[in-house]
């Protein structure tokens, strides 16, 4: 069902098409190397004839070209691999935004959701894991708002209301924006990722806005604002390069540029948006093995994430547990 | 005779070359080259269509399939559209129970995205002329194991390596990680076994996978 095909026949089509081929192609090959004439075919009637000069020659070079063109393509048919599809389809699936850390004393590295509209689908990953998503912490309308005061009164109205039940879903915090998010502790030596991905839902725009946050030994900070819109462009056709440094602020516009029906980066239509990538970010890295301990030394790191795990098991499981204080 | 057997050898020496550059050239449903790792972004594994469903036109339809719980949250690409997620508005509140029962209170507090959740989508629509690719992400909790079953069918066909079930290797990617921080996870488990299900494993908040299953369509 998955052979190779050549115009439309399958590598065993074109096996048994050489098979039918070898009796012919060897008896005319024996008459031509050995100059006798045609004198009779078998599904002819028998008659007295004189076959032209040409016609043995002719077969016997045509039936041999043929079978073993047939053959020379089948096994390379077989043999050959298709082209690697990767190096193609990678260009479409992020933009890298390289940060310059070299020489740098850095303390702290954050991550800043700055707003957001409230039902697009968005994600920050760091070296591969989840540290602040649409889909995981902002999935109560409470939630993600950047209207503090009235999402802590309704989360304790929603707390209270809560008679008992867990989730995966850490549901009591509002993590009102702007939300901080410290990844210290995701960031190891050698070549780091961090990841802001936003997309369409099927409701919602892609407005979205996050800073990467650097503290350095000195007391110095740095801030990269990425700025994601829905629009088309207004500033015309110029697409953002496919690679290129973190600057101080860029302004994507996931729309598409000025005219055209598709979004080029990353081969969507401008038009129907739903459920449609908005902007992948990956953010590049490069961090050395002290800068890498001055963020996140090994006490740090277990303290941290033994404390993530006591607050995440203790506010999901839904019943009182040893070792998570009892009450909603 | 000789000339002759000169004739007949070149012949087919000229048939050989014109087979391998039709195969080269026009070949289509050659194997796949093996899977690899870009950017540590996402595993690549090249399918091949079945015959009769490799050019736009034979092509009628791709059917995508989610099979049984994705545990945790699993998302379905094709070419940069999300088609399918078990991202349901009602999926945080399911297993709470409320003081009051009788005001729909999923209704009041849920952030509808109305992202597609169907655990079975036709996505023809979405593919086009040329290459064309199926990411598959799955992510864990803090809870339990990571995986996942996705189904492909092409014109009602199995895909080659179809059912797919993700994880395909380890319970983790580890090369869409930091092979640095993965280390320290590891040694941290070790250390924080005993604390129970305060403990730390690598999978916690982990893109367990990341798939991308390219093919043509000609």
């Amino acid at each position: 069902m998955f052979e190779p095909e050549l115009f439309g026949l399958s590598s065993p089509a074109l096996w048994s098409l050489a098979q039918s081929l070898v009796t012919p192609t060897l008896g005319f090959l024996f008459l031509y190397l050995m100059r006798l004439p045609l004198a009779e075919l078998s599904f002819l009637p028998k008659t007295q004839y004189t076959p032209p000069v040409w016609v043995v020659p002719f077969f016997a070079h045509g039936s041999t070209f043929v079978l073993v063109a047939l053959l020379s393509a089948n096994l390379f048919l077989n043999w050959s691999y298709e082209r690697e599809r990767a190096d193609g389809i990678k260009p479409e699936l992020f933009l890298v935004r390289e940060l310059d850390t070299s020489g740098q004393h850095l303390v702290k590295v954050a991550v800043v959701v700055k707003s957001y509209d409230g039902l697009s689908g968005f994600r920050v990953l760091a070296n591969g894991y989840d540290v602040f998503s649409s889909g995981r912490n902002c999935v109560t309308s409470f939630q993600c708002t950047a209207t503090a005061a009235k999402a802590e009164n309704d989360a304790r109205e929603f707390i209270m209301r809560r008679l008992s039940g867990g989730s995966v879903f850490e549901l009591n915090k509002t993590d009102s924006l702007p939300k901080e998010i410290a990844v210290n502790h995701y960031l190891a030596s050698g070549q780091n990722y961090l990841d802001v991905v936003s997309e369409n839902s099927g409701t919602g725009l892609c407005e979205l806005s996050v800073e990467i946050d650097l503290a350095a030994e000195a007391g110095q900070y740095e801030r990269y604002l990425l700025e994601i819109h829905p629009y088309r462009d207004p500033r015309g056709d110029e697409e953002p390069k496919h690679r290129g440094p973190l600057l101080k602020q860029e302004v994507f516009y996931s729309g598409g540029t000025g005219s055209g029906s598709t979004v080029p980066r990353y081969k969507t239509s401008a038009i129907e948006r739903r459920n449609s990538v908005c902007e992948k970010i990956r953010i590049s890295l490069n961090l050395t093995e002290p800068q890498a301990r001055a963020l996140s030394s090994d006490a740090d790191f277990a303290a941290y994430f033994v404390s993530r795990q006591k607050e995440y098991v203790c506010e999901t499981i839904g019943k009182p547990i040893p070792g998570c204080r009892s009450g909603p | 005779m000789r000339s002759e057997l000169v004739k007949i050898l070149l012949n087919c020496v000229i048939a050989g070359i014109i087979g391998y550059v039709l195969a080269i050239w026009f070949g289509t449903g050659l194997a796949s080259p093996p899977s690899k790792v870009v950017e540590n972004f996402a595993q690549f594994e090249n399918v091949r269509l079945p015959i009769a469903a490799r050019t736009e036109r034979e092509l009628k339809s791709i059917v995508i399939r989610l099979k049984g719980e994705v545990d945790d949250f699993g998302r379905v690409y094709v070419n940069n559209r999300q088609v399918t997620s078990n991202e349901d508005p009602i999926r945080p509140f399911r297993h709470i129970t409320w003081r009051d029962k009788d005001d729909d209170y999923v209704r009041r507090y849920m952030v509808n995205r109305a992202n597609p959740i169907d655990p079975e989508v036709e996505v023809r629509k979405f593919l086009r002329k040329g290459s064309n690719w199926i990411m598959v992400e799955l992510e864990n909790s803090r809870w339990g194991a990571c995986s996942m079953v996705l189904e492909i069918l092409a014109n009602g066909n199995q895909l080659e390596g179809s059912p797919f079930f993700i994880p395909q290797r380890e319970q983790i990617d580890g090369s869409l990680s930091n092979p640095f921080l993965l280390q320290r996870f590891r040694e941290l488990s070790v250390k924080t076994s005993e604390l129970k299900e305060f403990g730390i494993i690598p999978e916690y908040d982990a893109l367990c996978a990341r798939v991308i299953f390219a093919f043509e369509l000609h």
